[in-house]
């Protein structure tokens, strides 16, 4: 057996996810004793969780509103917050997760006393130490791009050396309500007046995590479409609040009271989702309930928020981004296609992106496949995606390149070649700059400042849109985690490190020669002559 | 004012209730004090409505208090009332006299304000930012006492309240050479100078990391 801590001091979307991470580390040793710190008033996410055996609490309103009142002693806010953590650092731990990544609990894992520290933690220098390239990916690499490149929840099972499990169990379902929910939708699926196959979709009507409403106009669409038909059912999906009420009022008057509408807390959704088809949502715990428990999911997102983030860990998933049009078509589009159904449809074609999500050699992504193609943007995605891979010491994908070559526009990919090789070179002319004033800097102490400055543009690239950005940002970590104080060797180890970039920006100069096919790269060779 | 000094008796209103005088000055009304004390509850009728928490400056004989009672448990299930009266006499005459049946209603008699603000039950009733309702009468006794309540600012030195904390933080804050500072400049001390020496330098940068949270770093990701 072993006793785990993982730190959660996040927010309420890490914490849903980590539900895979508790499942799969308790699918690699069920006597695993897994505990978890979080903060008190986040604590009610966890009430879904599987496979938690504590899970012990900060209250950080207390001591966060105590010690900005000049009223109270600090006193009760260091005491308040030293009493919470006792049980945790008396503990000797055989592994300490430091999932949520954060400054607070990266001081606190530094606190622990442990066997085994995963992830970010902080060095008696003060300076960031990642316990691996995936803890240095996680620290370094997730938080300076907007895309999930590679999934949050990839990189922290890779960082916590154990593989994702699709099976075991996640989330607690409640034997009373799933046995009441499954009788009530057998009772509504034999009432449905069809010999085939019948359908149900929920449609969560609660806000995205964003605070985003969901769109009434596609859903009352979505609905129309599905009360027309003989063997498709909407079910509303409810978490309580007053404005999701009402509009299930607005929408039963539409459809003359006939609507099915529940109203589920956190305990309860699970159930109602393991009887479900599909739910279609927003980001929002409906959304991340239902694809831990493999209930297919179609999720909406508004336009403004385009990034390629994903809270899903399932294959055959769908994201609808928002465009001109209304969602309602895709939403009816996507349905037929996975059931053989003739829902009406309005058209073929769409304004809006459509993503699948999917698995290749690397693990889960997103593919576009309806919608208008931003060829860069996509390209720009699934090249720095497996340049990324590669980086984390994956094979390249011959597969995929001989695919990008043979299937993408030979203009559109050149021009993207281009301007990637473009970034590519003013990275590494960077980088030379930067081993040459080291070189300057061992000679002489009066070389140093120079060298300083070029170390510092170079890791300020970590946070550019260039291509180069995983391999600088990786480059960024090894550096922060140098813990020696002898300067020589820190200048030693800065080398090695300017070495290592040196090597990962060759590996992106060869996926960039790959991709080209014969001719370019003839041309290439024949315009360097 | 000393308790030990000051006159204090009971005399009777005219419809048969006890009412204190303290230095010849009548708490409540000689005629009808819970008439008086229902006008008194009245005028904070729309805010007690909002609020469940009370704290009242000042104890008299209680039928102020009743009276707010009466309010809030028209309007909420739960309600706390604290009420805080520093002079024993009037304490010690209340409970002989009268006292309160309801246990939602706290009297704290203490008349040393640092001591009050040494109390974790006070300050967690202080978080829930109570309705603060002065009984005039009673305030104007006490005066310097309330009003020094009103105007407390806690110790921001860490030497003022070390001896408050747990032994824990007493033993490892004993390391420190001057304590004579607030602790965010402990912190800064860690960071810049002294280093990180044991493992509660790491556990006292969390919670001076945790303190400094701004609101951003806490939003989701989406």
């Amino acid at each position: 057996m072993s006793k785990i801590l993982i730190t959660i001091l996040s927010h309420d979307i890490d914490i849903i996810g980590s539900s895979h991470l508790i499942c799969s580390l308790k699918e690699e040793n069920p006597h695993h004793e897994i505990s978890v710190l979080t903060y008190s008033d986040l604590l009610t996410y966890f009430s879904a969780h599987a496979g938690i055996s504590e899970v012990y609490s900060i209250d950080r309103n207390f001591a966060k509103g105590v010690a900005e009142s000049s009223l109270y002693s600090d006193s009760f806010a260091l005491n308040s917050f030293f009493n919470s953590i006792a049980p945790c650092y008396d503990i000797h731990w055989n592994k300490v997760i430091n999932y949520s990544n954060d400054t607070v609990a990266s001081y606190l894992c530094s606190m622990m006393t442990t066997d085994d520290m995963t992830g970010t933690s902080i060095s008696k220098l003060g300076s960031a130490q990642t316990s691996n390239v995936w803890s240095n990916y996680l620290n370094f690499v997730s938080p300076n791009i907007e895309e999930d490149i590679i999934p949050s929840h990839l990189v922290r099972h890779y960082m916590s050396s154990v593989p994702f499990r699709r099976e075991g169990k996640k989330i607690k379902l409640n034997n009373e309500f799933t046995q009441v929910a499954t009788t009530n939708f057998s009772r509504i699926r034999q009432s449905m007046p069809t010999s085939l196959p019948t359908y149900m979709v929920g449609i969560s009507l609660s806000p995205s995590f964003g605070g985003d409403s969901i769109c009434k106009d596609s859903i009352s669409e979505v609905i129309e479409a599905l009360e027309e038909s003989e063997n498709f059912k909407p079910v509303l999906i409810l978490s309580g609040s007053e404005n999701e009420k009402n509009l299930v009022s607005r929408l039963n008057e539409r459809f003359g009271n006939k609507l099915i509408s529940i109203n589920t807390d956190r305990t309860a959704f699970p159930s109602v989702a393991l009887n479900l088809d599909f739910l279609v949502s927003q980001s929002n715990e409906h959304l991340m309930f239902a694809d831990a428990i493999e209930t297919r999911t179609i999720e909406l997102r508004s336009s403004t928020k385009m990034k390629r983030r994903s809270s899903l860990v399932n294959s055959d998933n769908f994201v609808i981004y928002q465009g001109e049009e209304l969602l309602s078509n895709d939403v009816l589009v996507l349905l037929n296609q996975e059931t053989n159904s003739e829902l009406p449809i309005s058209s073929m074609h769409s304004s809006n992106k459509v993503y699948m999500t999917t698995e290749d050699d690397y693990g889960f992504l997103m593919t576009q496949i309806r919608g208008p193609v931003d060829l860069e943007e996509e390209l720009r995605y699934h090249i720095e995606r497996s340049y990324h891979f590669q980086l984390m010491g994956f094979t390249p994908n011959e597969q995929f390149i001989t695919h990008l070559r043979d299937s993408v526009d030979p203009v559109a990919l050149s021009t993207f070649i281009t301007q990637s090789k473009d970034e590519l070179t003013n990275s590494v002319k960077l980088l030379l700059a930067t081993l040459r004033s080291l070189k300057g800097a061992k000679q002489s102490q009066g070389n140093l400042k120079n060298f300083v400055l070029y170390l510092d543009q170079i890791i300020t690239k970590a946070k550019s849109t260039s291509i180069t950005r995983g391999a600088i940002g990786l480059f960024e970590g090894r550096i922060e985690s140098i813990n020696s104080e002898n300067p020589e060797e820190n200048m030693k180890l800065i080398e090695k490190h300017l070495f290592s970039l040196k090597s990962d920006l060759q590996a992106l100069t060869n996926l960039l020669t790959d991709l080209l096919s014969v001719e370019q790269k003839e041309d290439t060779t024949e315009a360097t002559r | 004012m000393d308790d030990r000094t000051t006159t204090f008796e009971i005399k009777t209103s005219r419809n048969g209730l006890p009412v204190p005088v303290v230095k010849g000055i009548h708490l409540h009304s000689v005629y009808n004090p819970a008439k008086e004390a229902e006008a008194f509850a009245e005028k904070y009728h729309d805010t007690l409505k909002l609020n469940n928490h009370v704290l009242i400056l000042g104890l008299g004989f209680g039928y102020h208090i009743d009276q707010i009672e009466k309010l809030l448990s028209e309007s909420h299930e739960h309600f706390n009332i604290l009420v805080l009266e520093p002079n024993t006499k009037i304490a010690e005459g209340f409970k002989t006299y009268r006292a309160f049946k309801n246990s939602s209603i706290t009297v704290i008699n203490n008349n040393d304000v640092e001591q009050l603000f040494k109390s974790s039950e006070f300050i967690s009733f202080l978080r829930q930012k109570p309705t603060i309702i002065k009984h005039d009468p009673s305030f104007n006794i006490e005066k310097k006492f309330y009003t020094s309540f009103l105007k407390y600012k806690a110790p921001t030195h860490v030497q003022a309240y070390v001896e408050d904390l747990s032994d824990v933080l007493q033993m490892y804050l004993a390391d420190f050479n001057d304590l004579e500072k607030p602790i965010s400049e402990v912190v800064e001390d860690i960071k810049l100078n002294r280093g990180i020496r044991n493992r509660f330098d790491f556990g006292l940068l969390a919670f001076d990391a945790l303190i400094n949270q701004n609101k951003e770093s806490e939003v989701s990701h989406e």
